[in-house]
């Protein structure tokens, strides 16, 4: 006993694909990937793509070929995520809505809207939420992947090998633990420093004592900055200027 | 010893003592609230219930409390039909009982019948959807659901963060917010694509 038609299952694929290929262009903008697909969008939207936060987060400076390839590698890894969850939603909807055809076929009935609905409704919920933890991570990945090469510039420009870095934390009532862990020094107000070299390159894993370039987590607002030569932190913890030869960083381990 | 931001400290928990105490509040009105309807509905059916004796003589069907006892015939259960998530209070919840009461009068002609099912059929699968509205609308309130708003840097965050950095931060939000709020509306588009495809495939029924 058949169940939807090959036709069908191809028009339900070429639906998910639009549905993918659009949140795609606006995340990531018109990338070399999404060039052979047809899709307009209309509207007056500013644009903004994760290419543009990079820009944005390296101090709208102009990209060498390092830069370059680097948000090249960020657009293209986001994309293969996108790709990936988009083949899993269509497989998913067209396996479950072909199994209960051939269920209807086999009892002589049709389909009740409202299952069919209800089957649509929760796999596309499972692909928002999936969409959902890609665009988060991605964009905190990419503002941080910008701060790191602003302050990769910003300390060759200074001379400095290792710079000093910390992360400052968005405190509200959403704040993570382990942002307020790893970020703050046990005082809760006070950043924490690090060397560049000691921060790890991956997806941080919860538990470790240093913090990663890429954030603690997909909705990670902290933000990574350059604690120059001679600057450290008040009682409130504003940053601001101590005098020539201080260093923070060994003030901090000292304590 | 390390320097202690007593006043930082202090604002802080006054933060956290006024978001509890606003939560306290609300939790107490709704559950107030919904206590003043849950009294209400029953009052309402106890009136019904003395209308009807002083009528029949005898109770109704699909009175609240009597779900596992409702009078039916035997192959009139709706397979695969959608639970109600509140069986007892649940003012909905009482159409439907009398409506499977009706169901089980034997004076019903087939067509009536078959019309009757088709109603009820809807009604629940209504009543799935506004559950799942409700269950969408407190997810808003939870911790997780706040993070969609924008958010508002400290006195401090604002001071240490370099110009570029604060933009950044603000855009990275709006791209991530920019992007779901379209999704929402391509995916009820979606659905509604899938579901004519499968219209003119023959093998939906409205």
């Amino acid at each position: 006993m058949h169940g939807i038609t090959s036709h069908s299952k191809d028009q339900i694929k070429r639906v998910v694909e639009d549905l993918f290929d659009k949140t795609a262009l606006r995340l990531l903008g018109p990338i070399p990937k999404l060039h052979h697909k047809k899709i307009t969008l209309l509207g007056f939207a500013e644009g903004i793509t994760l290419a543009t936060l990079f820009v944005q987060a390296m101090n709208n400076r102009w990209l060498n070929n390092t830069e370059q390839d680097v948000i090249t590698g960020i657009l293209g890894g986001a994309f293969g995520y996108i790709e990936a969850l988009k083949s899993k939603t269509s497989n998913a909807i067209s396996e479950r809505i072909d199994g209960l055809a051939r269920e209807a076929r086999i009892a002589k009935e049709t389909i009740p809207e409202s299952k069919l609905n209800e089957v649509i409704q929760e796999e596309l919920g499972k692909a928002k939420s999936g969409m959902e933890r890609i665009a988060a991570s991605e964009a905190t990945k990419t503002r941080n992947l910008g701060s790191l090469m602003d302050i990769t510039r910003k300390a060759a420009e200074t001379g400095e090998t290792d710079p000093t870095v910390c992360f400052l934390v968005v405190k509200d009532n959403v704040t993570c633990k382990e942002c307020i862990k790893i970020h703050l020094m046990p005082d809760g107000v006070t950043p924490r420093l690090f060397k560049l070299s000691e921060l790890k390159g991956g997806y941080h894993v919860r538990g470790e004592d240093f913090p990663s370039v890429l954030l603690l987590h997909p909705h990670c607002r902290c933000t990574m900055i350059m604690v120059p030569q001679g600057y450290g932190f008040d009682k409130s913890g504003y940053l601001t200027f101590i005098g020539i030869g201080h260093d923070e960083l060994e003030k901090q381990r000292a304590a | 010893m390390p320097l202690v931001d007593y006043k930082a400290k202090y604002l802080d928990l006054k933060t956290k003592y006024q978001e509890t105490v606003d939560l306290a509040w609300r939790l107490g009105f709704e559950q107030g609230a919904q206590q003043a309807q849950l009294d209400q509905v029953q009052q309402q059916q106890q009136q019904a219930d003395q209308m009807a004796q002083a009528a029949n003589g005898q109770p109704q069907p699909g009175q609240p409390g009597e779900e596992g006892e409702q009078p039916g015939v035997p192959g009139q259960e709706q397979p695969g039909q959608p639970q109600s998530q509140n069986p007892n209070g649940d003012e909905l919840d009482q159409h439907i009982s009398k409506l499977e009461g009706m169901l089980g009068k034997s004076e019903i002609d087939s067509f009536q019948l078959q019309d009757l099912k088709k109603t009820l059929n809807d009604i629940r699968s209504l009543q799935v959807q506004i559950n799942l509205s409700k269950s969408m609308e407190s997810i808003k309130n939870t911790k997780m659901g706040k993070l969609n708003k924008s958010m508002s840097l400290s006195p401090k965050t604002q001071a240490n963060l370099p110009e570029p950095a604060k933009k950044a931060l603000s855009m990275q939000e709006k791209i991530v917010g920019d992007v779901f709020a379209k999704w929402a509306k391509d995916e009820s588009q979606a659905a509604t694509d899938i579901t004519s495809i499968l219209n003119i495939d023959g093998i939906t029924k409205k």
